[in-house]
């Protein structure tokens, strides 16, 4: 079952009310036997880039420290690792303190992972060997997603942020579904307390449950994304299919305690900022201007390489 | 201050140190000015270097100290980390080179002045690349209150906002390097953007005292990333709210500049003279431009792009102030008094400030 609710306001305490709420069946699966009931929780949340969370972005570390809390008073026995990786090039060790999130850890007694350079485990997934992070292999993982369109992918939700933890690439349907069948994630929390979809938004909503699958149904359903066009998403959900998911999946058709549509139906409808990267043609034209004119060339038309 | 002026028979011979962001603007200036030899670049990068081959500099040092021992120029550039700002002056300063510095001059007034006394001693001149004040349309508001056009101006503001050394949407890396570490900058968004406001201000109001600043992050930063402060001006008695912020997402065709003066007969603001449209401008620009050249005309550089003409105008009025060895007209004594400024609201908004409770 997905779960959903908004929070009364953006304040700390409202939002630690409405992870406290939507939380609980995932809580409900952390407590429990098997993989997910796991030592060890690595809660995994979007740190691409340091984008402030009000812009949808990135995800709330407001939301991830009600995570921690509610974990810590449910099960005060279990590890729990805050587990990062940013986008490519970008320092995740920055980002992360740049975003807040080492406050987070130190608060609610994480480990924070820098998965970049974790060291790795063998696994292997549909009889093919490969490897993730150890840290994760043995852990109730729990994706955070933002909840925002991306450029690479659709939108960027949780089996993108689990590729993108094992170091895989995230618009990569195999590697996803090989990246989900790896870590087995023990659920997910998508904070749409902002979102970005063209333009950033404040619906103050949350999405949560044991199952990886339904709970990136959600959130596609409240970005306007079809499943269809989400890399891996059929795999992922046939390799965390179980039968009383089965059975939970054919029966959900809507998210318990929000509506999704009207709620998507308020959100903005828009596409990624256009990259600053000129376009070629853009700086082939601008060359034959400085040729015709003797005017010069700006530096800032050069291509990043 | 006056200097021996330079055969006006002669190109200057000048350098570039550091071929950073604005350094390659100015590269590319001073390659489009005809009484200017780009003798040569330094640049620790080797990005930047092999930059600077691909537009026509063929000499290149990874060190400048190296560079102004080796290379005879009559001046120099400084577009470097405003930590080398001191020690590249002092090596200019052994080689008699004049120097035009980027903003902030240097990361501490005290850091400033010595920086000064040492150019003077060595019979140097000092430019400080205080762009903002080039914009046409600072220009223009200021030129409309110099001559009265509003009267008396009781209340004015200035605000720069940008997204600093970060990258918007899509994100791409590396993160900002030394524009993150206080030590290194001398500050956040203050002295990147703040120094060039409070020039604006002090080249148009004259003096200004700090009344009140308040500095604050967005993210968990070391430094700053929005400042706000509250001036006087002592000569014409006018509050000024300034603000600046490395904390907003800007396009390419994004200028996020304000300035305003509200007077007794009416309003004067920079807004009113920006270009409507960038891409429109910029059409505009270099229709005019080619028009000229099929005249014969020097084009007017950077025209497209008008935020980039400031930097053009701003070297070329200190290399002429150079040839003709007089002090330039944005020189060393409005860059010392703009991190004067700077520093002085650092310490106001250390202070701790008394909240009033109001009852209901």
């Amino acid at each position: 079952m997905t779960r959903g609710t908004q929070a009364r306001s953006l304040d700390a305490g409202d939002v630690g009310d409405a992870v406290a709420t939507v939380a609980e069946p995932l809580l409900d699966a952390l407590a429990g036997d098997g993989s997910a009931g796991a030592d060890r929780v690595a809660v995994v949340p979007d740190v691409h880039y340091p984008y402030h969370p009000s812009t949808g972005m990135t995800t709330n570390p407001a939301v991830v420290g009600a995570l921690f809390s509610v974990l810590a008073s449910r099960r005060p026995d279990v590890e729990r690792v805050l587990a990062v990786r940013s986008g490519p090039a970008v320092d995740t060790r920055r980002t992360v303190g740049y975003l807040g999130y080492d406050d987070v850890a130190d608060t609610h007694g994480a480990d924070v992972a820098v998965l970049d350079d974790a060291p790795p485990t063998d696994v292997e997934t549909s009889g093919e060997a490969g490897a993730v992070p150890a840290v994760l292999s043995d852990a109730a993982v729990v994706p955070v997603p933002s909840a925002r369109i991306d450029g690479s992918v659709p939108l960027f939700g949780c089996l993108a942020l689990l590729a993108r933890a094992t170091g895989a690439d995230p618009a990569n349907a195999s590697s996803v579904a090989k990246a989900v069948e790896a870590v087995d994630p023990g659920g997910a929390l998508v904070d749409a307390t902002y979102t970005f979809t063209g333009e950033p938004a404040r619906p103050r909503a949350l999405l949560a449950g044991d199952d990886v699958a339904t709970v990136e149904d959600a959130l596609a359903r409240l970005l306007g994304v079809d499943t269809g066009a989400i890399p891996g998403f059929a795999a992922a959900a046939r390799v965390t299919e179980t039968a009383d998911r089965s059975a939970r999946r054919s029966a959900a058709s809507s998210v318990d305690g929000l509506d999704v549509d009207g709620l998507a139906a308020t959100l903005p409808e828009g596409e990624l900022p256009a990259s600053t990267e000129p376009h070629r043609l853009v700086r082939a034209g601008y060359r034959l201007y400085t040729w015709v004119s003797g005017d010069v060339y700006p530096p800032q038309l050069e291509a990043d390489g | 201050m006056t200097v021996e002026p330079l055969d006006p028979s002669e190109s200057i011979r000048l350098a570039v140190l550091g071929v950073g962001n604005i350094g390659k603007v100015h590269v590319q200036a001073a390659r489009a000015m005809d009484d200017v030899d780009l003798v040569a670049v330094a640049d620790a990068v080797p990005e930047n270097r092999a930059y600077a081959n691909r537009v026509g500099v063929d000499v290149v040092y990874d060190d400048y100290a190296n560079l102004l021992r080796t290379e005879p120029v009559d001046a120099v550039v400084v577009a470097l980390p405003p930590f080398l700002h001191h020690d590249a002056v002092e090596h200019a300063a052994r080689r008699d080179c004049h120097v035009f510095v980027e903003k902030p001059l240097a990361r501490t007034a005290e850091e400033s002045r010595d920086l000064l006394e040492t150019a003077t001693a060595a019979d140097v001149l000092v430019g400080v690349d205080h762009t903002v004040r080039y914009i046409p349309a600072v220009r223009r508001v200021r030129e409309a209150y110099a001559r009265g056009a509003v009267g008396d101006v009781p209340y004015a503001t200035v605000s720069r906002v940008n997204y600093g050394s970060f990258a918007r949407p899509p994100a791409r890396g590396p993160l900002p390097g030394w524009h993150l570490n206080g030590d290194a900058a001398g500050g956040g968004v203050l002295v990147e953007l703040g120094v060039h406001l409070f020039d604006v201000l002090s080249w148009t109001f004259g003096d200004l005292e700090v009344l009140a600043a308040d500095m604050d992050s967005q993210l968990d930063i070391p430094v700053e990333d929005s400042a706000t402060v509250l001036l006087r001006a002592t000569e014409t008695d006018t509050r000024i709210t300034l603000h600046c912020g490395s904390y907003q997402w800007e396009d390419d065709d994004e200028f996020n500049l304000t300035f305003r003066l509200e007077g007794l007969t009416g309003t004067l603001d920079a807004g009113e003279y920006l270009p409507d449209s960038f891409y429109g401008n910029a059409a505009r620009a270099a229709v005019r431009n080619v028009a000229r050249q099929l005249r014969g005309h020097e084009p007017e550089y950077f025209g497209p792009t008008y935020y980039l003409q400031a930097y053009y105008a701003a070297l070329r009025d200190f290399l002429d102030a150079v040839r003709a060895g007089e002090t330039p007209p944005v020189d060393g004594r409005d860059g010392l008094r703009a991190v004067e400024l700077a520093e002085t609201a650092y310490e106001q908004a250390d202070r701790p400030g008394q909240s009033l409770e109001v009852s209901r």
